[in-house]
Parts: structure tokens; C-alpha cells; sequence
């Protein structure tokens, strides 16, 4: 018999908390986004505080999926992606980018900045892969934000995000 | 062994407005979506700059070495500080082996939360402590 305190069950209950474990979920899939050089006008040109939104990706929207756990992929999991597009120069770049979940209307639901969805050991410390449980999400709304130092991303480079989800 | 579930997040900005002095209350700047206090907290991670490099909105994060001069109260509607004078370097995932704070419910609010130094040296003027503050809406 386990015995679990009313709190730890009425949050397990309201969704606001899970047991500790790599993400249960149904699929897995990848999103990228890649950067090009500033100045082009491109909507991928680096440049600070603007926003660069995934492709539109139906599966992964409120009405057919939950998105269950998000990882950015690591530096020391891919250097080169298979586009041939390099990750960023090292992890520590990840500091510099946020990322920001966004449901139909234009609600900003989750804002991390990738540092945080690291599922690696990071500056020496382990890092729990993150969590998450996101119902309404649309996902051409979303995006990253390089809110710190531009000049640490250079064209040819891209982020590369691991997505778990339930299919509904 | 739990960790937490994100259904919202939001970041949220104490910033060290002029001369950096202990005992003064470093008060969070304005979120709208948090500002109608139909917010649960249930959660809370502190950010220095070795996490995020700089706030969204442009401002400096304070330095990991002065994390250990500060400490945190939230307070919730009731005006209760249910957390008092914690020291962030104790939200900071990366100090207690990735896992993120979580906290009894509470409907908190933020204009109420602040901030304090307890020692303000190499602390600089308009550096923020960034917390993300996992949350859900009343009756979602």
C-alpha cells in the first residue's frame, strides 16, 4: 500500500503535477526552424525580439493532438541536422532563444527560454525533460525569440525541437 | 517522485530599479495576463543569465554568482505571504537536480510579490531576477 497526502493527490488529480519519467505518449515528432542570414528580409533573418513561427503542423494542433513533453535537441545529440542545417554552436547559446506556446487567439500560454527544455546534463547538473500538457495550443502561432545576443546565431544554423504528443 | 506539469507559464521580471539597496522591496513589473488575480500558482522556477541570457523585453538577468543575495516573497490574496524571504537559488533548476518548485495552490498577487537584497553588492542597476510562474486559471 503507498500512502499519498490529500495534496499530493488533489494536485495529481487537477493535472498540475505527474510521476517522474521519460514522456508517455502516443507519437513523437520534430520541428526546426532555421535561420538565414540578417538583412535578407527574410522571415527567418536573425535580428532580436522577432518572432520566428513554426510551419503550420495540423497534428499538432489543440483539435488533434495534446502536446505531452517538449525537448530542444541538444548539441550533443545532433551537430548537424538531416537538411544539413547546423544546431547552434553549443548549448549554451539556448539561453539567448524563448520560446512561446500560443493558443487560437493569440494567447501566449507557455514562455521558456530553451535553456529550459534541455533533456540533458547541463552545466553539470541533470535537467528533467519538461513537462507539459497543453490542449489548445495552435501551432503556426508559436514561436521563438531570440532575446538575447543575435550575434551568437549565424545563418546555416537552426533549432531543432523534439515534440511528444497524445493524437486525439 | 512527482515533478511538474506546465499548463501555463509565464515569465515574470523583478527588476533592481536604482541604486540597488538591501531591505528596499523590488516589486514584479506589470504581466498583463497575470494582473486579474484569477491566477493558481502551483509552481515557480528563478532564471539567472547562465538560463536566460536576457528578459524578452531587452533587460539585463542578474549574474549567477549574486543569485545567493536574494530572496523572494509572494503573497496571495488573502494578503498571506505564503512564501517568505525564500532564496532564489533554491528555485533554480539546475541546483536541485532539475526539478522545479511546487507549491500548495494558491490564487497569488503579484503586485504584492517582491524582492529583497540581502546584500547589494556587484548587483546592478536595472538587472532583473526573471521567475517563471507556472500557473493555471480559476475554473479551467
Amino acid at each position: 500500500m503507498q500512502l499519498v497526502s490529500p495534496l499530493i493527490q488533489y494536485m495529481k488529480d487537477e493535472g498540475f503535477i505527474r510521476d517522474t519519467c521519460n514522456p508517455v505518449c502516443y507519437s513523437v515528432t520534430t520541428a526546426q526552424i532555421n535561420f538565414s542570414a540578417a538583412g535578407t528580409g527574410l522571415p527567418t533573418a536573425i535580428a532580436l525580439n522577432k518572432p520566428y513561427y513554426f510551419q503550420p503542423y495540423d497534428e499538432l494542433n489543440h483539435r488533434n493532438s495534446t502536446i505531452m513533453a517538449l525537448e530542444v535537441v541538444s548539441t550533443s545529440f545532433e551537430t548537424t541536422f538531416l537538411d544539413g542545417v547546423n544546431n547552434v554552436s553549443s548549448d549554451d547559446v539556448f539561453s539567448n532563444i524563448t520560446l512561446n506556446l500560443v493558443n487560437g487567439v493569440q494567447d501566449v500560454i507557455v514562455q521558456t527560454p530553451l535553456s529550459s527544455l534541455l533533456g540533458v546534463a547541463y552545466g553539470g547538473y541533470a535537467r528533467k525533460l519538461y513537462q507539459v500538457s497543453l490542449k489548445d495550443i495552435v501551432w503556426s502561432n508559436c514561436y521563438i525569440e531570440i532575446t538575447g545576443n543575435p550575434l551568437l546565431l549565424s545563418a546555416g544554423q537552426g533549432v531543432k525541437f523534439n515534440i511528444y504528443y497524445d493524437k486525439k | 517522485m512527482n515533478n511538474l506539469v506546465i499548463k501555463r507559464s509565464q515569465l515574470v521580471e523583478f527588476q533592481i530599479t536604482g541604486t540597488p539597496t538591501t531591505l528596499r522591496r523590488y516589486t514584479a513589473r506589470t504581466v498583463q495576463n497575470l494582473s486579474r488575480n484569477n491566477i493558481i500558482l502551483y509552481g515557480i522556477e528563478c532564471y539567472t543569465e547562465d538560463q536566460l541570457a536576457a528578459t524578452p523585453s531587452g533587460g539585463a538577468v542578474i549574474d549567477t554568482a549574486d543569485a545567493s543575495k536574494v530572496v523572494l516573497t509572494l503573497m496571495d490574496t488573502n494578503k498571506d505571504q505564503f512564501l517568505y524571504n525564500a532564496p532564489i537559488v533554491s528555485l533554480i533548476r539546475e541546483n536541485v537536480g532539475g526539478f522545479v518548485t511546487i507549491l500548495k495552490p494558491r490564487i497569488i498577487n503579484l503586485s504584492d510579490c517582491y524582492i529583497q537584497l540581502t546584500d547589494a553588492a556587484g548587483i546592478v542597476t536595472n538587472e532583473s531576477v526573471v521567475f517563471n510562474f507556472y500557473y493555471d486559471l480559476i475554473g479551467e
